[in-house]
């Protein structure tokens, strides 16, 4: 043996199970030969047998207590192992195999080169969705057909009408689909549709709410607010705004935001562990990706809006004097407008104002027509109406 | 000389000879500032790699609970694999994408479906938690070992689901009457399926053993609901002069003595109930005695609300802290610099990650509190009578499901 022919002789007490019998031993380990070609020869110290013998190309150490040593063997039962716990015994083996942990680390190596790969694709993944997101939910979008579409609209709007009714009540300003005021919606919307390909009737209420908001539903339903209505200073505005939602029902923005927060959902419960998705991280995350897809919405909006008014030839820059005067109102407003969905209205003047048509300026909307319109609601008669 | 060493190649002990049996202590060496280490660089690494690492930092909290849990000497060791935790998420995502798909379908297509889309959904998510929780137990058991023996599991994780899924209506129905009952019933089917090596542990626990303190804590309980309510009837709130009401005296001092009691209740059950069933394990001639010390379950929980009030106000002097120099302008810099690229986008993402990190803080406090203390609590009051009998017990058995714990990592059940 080539233990017999070595000079010093290094040895060290240990206990020893073999795997296969839930019994432990204690032994006495004689390390034998140099470092990969030697062997591990384990000793029954009761009578100086030899028990087994690992070679030491064979061994490798599993996770442990702190100064304890634990080796195992390949090829042996999973469970077989040289246990060394002795202070002065882990002492002599790690000074005489000092490559003991080397398996181990390799394999720590192999598993943090798959850490950084998996996240580096989840990275690229996340990176591929938030780029191919509009894409995705356009395509799908696509072949949704639009009288889903309209049901699903039906549904947001009772959810819309549901979350009024919390708040005291939802109320259609002027339900009478003959007033003057709503023909002049219908008649607005008409000229803003002529020439472009809507799969969907566009209806347009003006609901009373505090909030100073207009929504564009699945399905084509537009909402303005009458809180909205009272900040809107001029028919500019007003028209501006309604191009701008009518854009996002031609576009089918609507559809698209729930294609992508279902789909957003999943993504970030992947990331984050919890597929269920009943976390408020998961539900701030979907946020955050869709605030992004939402941002594309409003600008692409945007550019409907800026099309339109070209073509019926009114000033649209109204649009982002609105926005900037119902945002800029107050601090609590702006630290909402942080989390606003909304890009911020500096780069919306500048998409709006580009290859701004010149003039002869119409107004966009007569002013019986913008006078039955704010009357709606009952409200008082903004100034500026011509 | 060779009859002194213990161990199969040792003769056994002549049978006249009259033996002792022997009992093995079970202890916990695992240090809170370790644990706690191990979890703040975890949960630092996960964030850094979009939470990729978590299954490798489920890895290491195992390791470290299992390898200082020392049962007659030996600690357990832990075998399982990071990288199969990872994969069995990712089959579980996959299972899940139909489900969401479908549920999407009929929310938007149905509405007047959608919530019973949605019931039959967390229906299914109840019942799958049960299959998950047995799978994942069969994952942690066949990758543990003890003096180089592999434990097992045997039964069927879908049996497990359905006796648990149909539990719960005789409980509700019984007005939890029937709980010891389905706690007996459910100890049962886990742990006449477990295994250490080729011998099965037998469970001989009854539900009357739960009997006494879990109908005593359910009938004070109760009695003292009675008294809150009818005391909230009888003697209703009095007003003071500007006419705030006021909790009469009697009434707020019985609402605070049933919360007392409510609080105090649920440690001793536990207590109680760990101690109970786990004393009626068996395996082979060993057996398997728990004496779980309420009075130190509810010093932990004590400490934990200690603990948790004080970390709550150091995180709101924190957020004032915060929300004061924002005021004063001092971020105003900063805020512009991130609104080059969306000035949204970058505080929706310092609300996530500070909700994430809010969040791991209280969940690192529990653990480090409970989780750990808990464990330490079961494994010290625990004891093996007869201990040398597992000697002859052989290995069996390999790990099992080769992808470990997705559904239950998916759906957030079994802990360690």
């Amino acid at each position: 043996m080539r233990s017999t022919s070595d000079p010093i002789e290094i040895a060290f007490s240990a206990h020893f199970q073999d795997g296969n019998l839930a019994r432990l031993r204690p032994i006495r380990v004689r390390v034998a030969g140099k470092d990969a070609e030697g062997a591990l020869i384990v000793i029954d110290p009761a009578n100086g047998r030899e028990l087994a013998q690992w070679p030491t190309a064979d061994v490798f150490t599993v996770p442990s207590r702190r100064d304890t040593i634990r080796i195992g063997r390949e090829g042996a039962p999973a469970g077989a192992r040289i246990i060394v716990e002795d202070p002065s015994a882990v002492a002599v083996v790690r000074a005489a195999l000092p490559g003991l942990g080397r398996k181990r680390n390799a394999d720590k190596r192999r598993q943090m080169g798959l850490i950084g790969l998996s996240s580096a694709a989840l990275v690229a993944f996340v990176a591929a969705y938030l780029v191919g997101v509009p894409l995705l939910a356009g395509r799908v979008v696509s072949v949704i057909s639009p009288a889903w579409e309209t049901q699903v609209g039906e549904t947001v709007a009772e959810q819309v009408a549901e979350i009024f009714e919390a708040q005291g009540g939802f109320e259609i300003c002027d339900p009478d689909p003959d007033s003057p005021g709503n023909r002049a919606l219908s008649s607005f919307a008409d000229r803003v549709l002529q020439g472009v390909e809507s799969p969907f009737d566009v209806r347009i209420a003006v609901v009373r709410s505090e909030v100073a908001n207009a929504i564009a539903l699945p399905g084509g339903r537009i909402y303005y607010f009458s809180a909205l209505l009272d900040e809107t200073r001029t028919p500019e505005e007003f028209a501006g705004v309604l191009a701008h939602e009518i854009g996002h029902v031609v576009h089918r923005h609507s559809m698209e935001q729930l294609v992508a927060s279902a789909g957003t959902g999943l993504l970030v419960g992947f990331v984050l562990g919890d597929v269920t998705g009943l976390s408020v991280a998961g539900a701030l995350g979907v946020m955050l990706v869709d605030s992004n897809f939402s941002r594309r919405h409003e600008l692409e909006a945007d550019r409907f809006a800026r099309l339109a008014a070209e073509r019926m030839q009114f000033d649209v820059s109204g649009l982002a004097d609105l926005l900037d005067r119902v945002t800029g109102e107050d601090a609590f407003a702006e630290a909402l407008a942080l989390l606003s969905t909304h890009p911020l209205t500096e780069d919306r003047r500048a998409a709006l104002a580009a290859r701004t048509p010149v003039p002869p300026r119409v107004p966009a909307l007569t002013s019986a027509q913008w006078q039955a319109i704010t009357e709606m609601c009952g409200g008082p008669v903004p100034a500026g109406a011509d | 000389m060779g009859e002194l060493v213990p161990g199969p190649w040792g003769s056994p002990p002549p049978a006249d000879v009259p033996i002792e049996a022997r009992t093995g202590e079970v202890s916990f060496l695992g240090r809170r500032l370790a644990l706690l280490g191990i979890l703040l660089r975890g949960y630092v690494l996960t964030l850094a790699t979009f939470g990729i690492y978590r299954f490798w930092l489920v890895t290491q909290r195992r390791r470290f609970y299992w390898s200082n849990t020392m049962v007659d000497d030996q600690p357990l060791e832990y075998t399982g694999s990071s990288v199969q935790l990872l994969v069995g998420f990712l089959l579980a995502v996959v299972v899940f994408i139909p489900v969401y798909g479908t549920v999407f379908y009929v929310s938007t297509a149905a509405p007047e479906y959608a919530a019973l889309a949605y019931l039959a959904m967390f229906g299914g998510f109840f019942f799958l938690s049960g299959y998950a929780a047995f799978r994942g137990r069969r994952f942690r058991l066949t990758r543990t070992l003890w003096r180089g023996i592999r434990f097992g599991q045997s039964g069927s994780a879908w049996i497990y689901a359905l006796k648990r899924f149909f539990w719960i209506p005789v409980v509700i129905i019984t007005l939890g009457l029937a709980y010891p009952a389905m706690v007996t019933s459910l100890y049962r089917y886990r742990f006449s399926n477990t295994w250490f090596g080729d011998r099965r542990m037998v469970f001989a626990g009854k539900a009357g053993a739960l009997a006494k303190v879990f109908y005593g804590l359910y009938a004070i309980n109760l009695v003292l609901a009675c008294i809150v309510l009818y005391q909230s009837v009888a003697n209703p709130w009095s007003t003071t002069a500007d006419g705030t009401p006021v909790p009469s005296m009697t009434g707020g001092t019985w609402l605070a003595v049933s919360l007392l009691v409510l609080c105090l209740s649920v440690p001793l059950y536990i207590s109680r109930e760990r101690s109970a069933m786990l004393s009626s394990i068996s395996l082979g001639e060993a057996r398997l005695a728990v004496r779980m010390p309420a009075r130190w379950l509810v010093a932990q929980y004590l400490c934990y609300g200690l603990f948790a009030i004080v970390l709550t106000t150091v995180l709101f002097l924190v957020l004032g802290l915060v929300v004061t120099v924002a005021e004063q302008g001092a971020f105003a810099g900063a805020l512009q610099a991130i609104s080059t690229f969306g000035r949204g986008i970058g505080a929706v993402l310092a609300i996530v990650l500070g909700y994430l990190t809010v969040v791991t803080l209280y969940a690192t406090l529990w653990e480090i509190v409970i989780g750990l203390g808990y464990w330490k609590l079961l494994a010290e009051g625990a004891r093996i009578e007869n201990v040398d009998a597992i000697e002859t017990v052989r290995a069996h058995g390999a790990e099992s499901p080769n992808i470990g714990e997705g559904l239950a990592d998916a759906l957030n059940v079994g802990s360690y």
